[in-house]
C-alpha cells in the first residue's frame, strides 16, 4: 500500500455496494429457478435442460474471474461494476424475448453470467482496499448480502411471475439488476497511484508485462497454493448438501411447505451468523490465527454433513438446518478474507480471479456427484457422508497445512528482521518491493494492530497509531 | 381402496353378519370382509364411485347404516391465473392427483355458456402422462383473454378444473422497468454529483489527497514506509 486504509467512513458505504452486488451475485441464480416450471412447459424441455441456465450462469460468474482481475487491475473496480450491471440488464431484458432454450442459454448463462462475474470480484476486491483492521467485519457484512437477497428475490420473483408472467419477469429484473451500477457508482476509486520508483528497481523489470495484468507468479505462492487447494475440494462437498436439503426432507415424508421452509431457517441462521463471524474474526484473539478459524468452520460443516443421517424426523432436520446455516455462514464470511490475508490486498486482485476458476469446476461437479450417489444408491446419506468427508478433509488440510504455513512466515519473518537490523547502518529506508514479502509484511501488520508494532521504528510507530484512528 | 370400520361397543359379539348392497348404476362394487371379533371391516375395492350405501344386518335385526360418500376425484387447475403476452405461447396445465380419469375435454367459456374447443392450429393438446392434460395455445391474441376448463371423465362422473388466461401487452410490464431504471439512474446521478461536491469541499478545505507527491522529503520516506 502506499496509502492507509480508511477503515471506515466511506469504506461503509463501499461495504453496502458490494452487498448489493455480492448478494446478486450468488442469490440471483438461485432465485431464477422458480419460473423454471413455465418455461420448460413453453420450450417443450426436460427439468434438467432448463436447471442448465442456473449452472451455466453460476459457471460463467466464477469462470469469468480471471477476466474480472485483469479488467480490475486495469481500470479499478467502479467501472468494472458498472460495466458489469448493464451486462446483465441487457442479458436480462434480452431474455425477455428467447423464443428457445439456447438463447436463454445465452441470454441469462452467460451474458447475465458474466455481468454478474464482473460484479461479484471486483466487490470483493475493493473491500480489501478499504479496510484493513476491520476488513473481516466488513468481509462478513459484505457476504451477508447473499441470504439477504435470496431472502427477499425468492418472494419477489414470485409475485413478479403471478402478475407479468414469466418473460415481464425477466424484463422486470432487467431493471432491477441496473442496480448493481448503483453499488458500483459507490466504489469510489481509491489509492494505488501508480509509484514511478517502485517500477525501477531490479525485480520489478523481471515481471512480465502480463503479469501486471493476472499474476500468475502466484502460483509459485505457498499460501496462495495451500487455500486453492483447500478450497478446491471444499467445494466439491460445498453446495449439494443444499440442493438435496428439500428433496431429503421430502424423501423423509415431509410435507413440501416445512421442507421449504427449512432452507429459510439456513438462510436467517446464515444471514446472522455471517456479520458474527466477521466481528469474531476480527477480534485480536481470531484474526491472527484466522486461518484455523477457517479451517474450523469448514470441518464443523463436515461434521454437521456427517450426522445429519442420524436425524430422522422433522425436528433433527431443523436442528441440523440451524447448524448447517451457521457452517455455512462461517465459511462464506472468511472465504475472501482468508484469501485477503494470505496473498495481501495487491496481489489479492489477480488471486480471486485463478481461485474462481479453479473452483469453477469443482463446483459445478458437486451436486452432480452427489445427485448420482443418490441415484444408485437409492439413499440420501451416501452423499451427506460424502460431502462431510470432503469438507472434514479439506478443514483437516487447511489446518495441518497452515501450521506448517505460519511457521514457514515466522521464521522468514525472523530472518527478515535480521536482515533489516544489519542494513540499518546502511540504508535509512528500506524500500518495499513486492514479489513474497508484501504478504508478510502484511501479515505482521495484520496481528494485533491494537498494541504498537513492535518490529517498526518509534518513529513510525506513532505515524502508524497515529493514522490508524481514522 | 376406501375402507370403513365400525367397533361394537365393548363386549358384544358380532354372532354373523349379512352385509348388502343396494345396486348402483354403472358397476358393483365388490366387498371383502374380515371381521375380528367385536369389529367389521368393510373394504370397498373400485375407484370413482359416487355414494355407496351400506346396510349392516345382524342376526339380532339391529342395522347399522352408513352413508359413505366418495367424491368424483377433484380436478387441479389454477387458483391464480396464467399470465401471458400477445403473440406469445402459453401452456395450461390440469392435473388430477391419484386417480387417472379416462379422457379429457377441454372447453372454452364465456360466462355460464361453454364452447367444446374448436381444434384448429392454435390449440395443441398434450397428454403425455394420463394424469396431467397440457393444452398449449399459440399466437395468443386478446381475446383469448378468458377461463378455460379442463373436464376430466371418469368411470362414474366427471369432474371439472378451472385455468383462466390473462392476458398482457408489453406495455404492462414496461411501467414498473421505467420506475426501476430512473431510479437506478437517478442514485448514480446522486452519488457522483455527491462525490464530486465532497472533493470540491476538501480542496477548498487545503488538505489535499496525494500525500505521496509532497515534496516534504522526511513526509515522504515515512509515507512510503507506512506499509500497511
Amino acid at each position: 500500500f502506499a496509502y492507509t486504509p480508511p477503515d471506515g467512513g466511506w469504506g461503509w458505504a463501499v461495504v453496502f455496494g458490494a452487498f448489493i452486488s455480492i448478494g446478486f451475485s450468488y442469490a440471483f441464480p438461485k432465485a431464477i429457478a422458480i419460473f423454471f416450471k413455465e418455461i420448460q412447459d413453453v420450450f417443450g424441455t426436460s427439468y434438467s435442460e432448463i436447471a442448465w441456465v442456473s449452472s451455466i450462469m453460476l459457471a460463467t460468474t466464477y469462470g469469468g474471474g480471471p477476466i474480472s482481475s485483469i479488467l480490475v487491475n486495469r481500470f479499478g473496480s467502479r467501472p468494472v461494476v458498472i460495466f458489469g450491471g448493464l451486462l446483465c440488464g441487457i442479458g436480462m431484458i434480452s431474455a425477455a424475448f428467447c423464443t428457445s432454450i439456447l438463447q436463454l442459454y445465452i441470454c441469462v448463462g452467460v451474458i447475465s453470467g458474466f455481468g454478474l462475474a464482473l460484479n461479484l470480484q471486483p466487490s470483493v476486491i475493493i473491500i480489501g482496499k478499504y479496510f484493513l483492521k476491520r476488513r473481516p467485519i466488513a468481509n462478513g457484512l459484505a457476504m451477508a448480502g447473499s441470504p439477504v437477497m435470496l431472502f427477499t428475490l425468492a418472494p419477489l420473483n414470485q409475485f413478479l411471475f403471478d402478475n407479468f408472467g414469466w418473460r415481464g419477469s425477466f424484463f422486470i429484473l432487467g431493471a432491477i439488476l441496473l442496480n448493481c451500477c448503483v453499488a458500483g457508482a459507490l466504489f469510489r476509486p481509491i489509492g494505488m497511484a501508480a509509484d514511478p520508483v517502485r517500477k525501477q528497481t531490479v525485480k520489478q523489470a523481471e515481471k512480465t508485462k502480463f503479469n501486471k495484468y493476472l499474476d500468475f507468479s502466484l502460483f509459485k505462492h505457498r499460501g496462495f497454493l495451500i487455500y486453492l487447494i483447500g478450497n478446491v475440494l471444499m467445494f466439491l462437498g460445498f453446495f449439494a448438501p443444499i440442493v438435496f436439503l428439500a428433496p431429503y426432507a421430502k424423501h423423509l415424508g415431509i410435507d413440501e411447505y416445512s421442507a421449504a421452509f427449512l432452507l429459510s431457517i439456513l438462510a436467517i441462521v446464515d444471514m446472522i451468523a455471517r456479520p458474527t463471524t466477521g466481528i469474531i474474526a476480527n477480534s485480536k484473539w481470531v484474526r491472527p490465527k484466522i486461518q484455523y478459524f477457517f479451517s474450523f468452520s469448514i470441518a464443523f460443516n463436515g461434521a454437521c454433513h456427517l450426522l445429519c443421517p442420524l436425524a430422522t424426523g422433522y425436528t433433527g432436520l431443523v436442528v441440523y438446518s440451524v447448524f448447517f446455516g451457521l457452517g455455512f455462514g462461517m465459511v462464506c464470511a472468511m472465504l475472501f478474507e482468508t484469501l485477503m490475508d494470505l496473498v495481501g490486498a495487491v496481489r489479492f486482485t489477480s488471486a480471486v480471479g485463478l481461485v474462481t476458476i479453479v473452483e469453477c469446476c469443482t463446483i459445478l461437479l458437486g451436486p452432480p456427484i452427489g445427485g448420482t450417489l443418490i441415484d444408485t444408491f437409492g439413499d440420501y446419506k451416501y452423499m451427506f457422508i460424502k460431502c462431510g468427508a470432503v469438507m472434514v478433509l479439506a478443514g483437516a488440510f487447511l489446518f495441518i497445512m497452515n501450521y506448517y504455513n505460519y511457521r514457514m512466515l515466522a521464521k522468514e519473518e525472523r530472518e527478515r528482521i535480521a536482515t533489516e537490523e544489519t542494513m540499518k547502518d546502511n540504508k535509512h529506508i528500506r524500500t518495499e518491493t513486492e514479489d513474497g514479502n508484501i504478504w508478510a509484511k502484511e501479515k505482521m501488520q495484520d496481528g494485533p494492530e491494537v498494541e504498537p508494532l513492535t518490529d517498526e521504528k518509534e518513529g513510525l510507530k506513532k505515524e502508524v497509531n497515529g493514522k490508524s484512528e481514522v | 381402496l376406501n375402507s370403513l370400520c365400525s367397533r361394537c361397543p365393548a363386549g358384544y359379539q358380532l354372532p354373523a353378519v349379512q352385509v348388502s348392497l343396494l345396486p348402483l348404476p354403472c358397476a358393483t362394487p365388490s366387498l371383502s370382509l374380515g371381521a375380528a371379533p367385536g369389529s367389521l371391516l368393510l373394504a370397498v375395492q373400485e375407484m370413482g364411485l359416487n355414494f355407496i350405501n351400506i346396510s349392516v344386518k345382524t342376526l339380532r335385526a339391529n342395522i347399522v347404516n352408513f352413508l359413505y360418500l366418495f367424491l368424483v376425484p377433484q380436478i387441479e387447475g389454477k387458483e391464480h391465473h396464467v399470465v401471458s403476452y400477445v403473440g406469445d405461447s402459453v401452456v395450461l396445465v390440469c392435473k388430477s392427483l391419484k386417480y387417472i380419469p379416462i379422457n379429457w375435454i377441454w372447453y372454452m367459456g364465456n360466462g355460464s355458456d361453454q364452447v367444446r374447443f374448436p381444434f384448429t392450429d392454435k390449440y395443441i393438446v398434450d397428454e403425455k402422462y394420463a394424469n396431467i392434460t397440457k393444452l398449449k395455445i399459440l399466437k395468443i391474441s386478446e381475446k383469448d383473454d378468458r377461463s378455460y376448463w379442463c373436464q376430466a371423465v371418469f368411470k362414474l362422473g366427471e369432474s371439472k378444473g378451472k385455468v383462466s388466461l390473462k392476458v398482457l401487452t408489453y406495455m404492462t410490464p414496461l411501467k414498473p422497468f421505467l420506475v426501476i431504471a430512473a431510479e437506478v439512474i437517478i442514485l448514480v446521478a446522486i452519488i457522483f454529483l455527491y462525490e464530486m461536491y465532497s472533493k470540491k469541499k476538501q480542496m477548498h478545505a487545503g488538505t489535499i489527497s496525494f500525500k505521496s507527491e509532497d515534496s516534504n522529503g522526511v513526509e515522504n520516506s515515512t509515507t512510503r514506509h507506512r506499509k500497511v
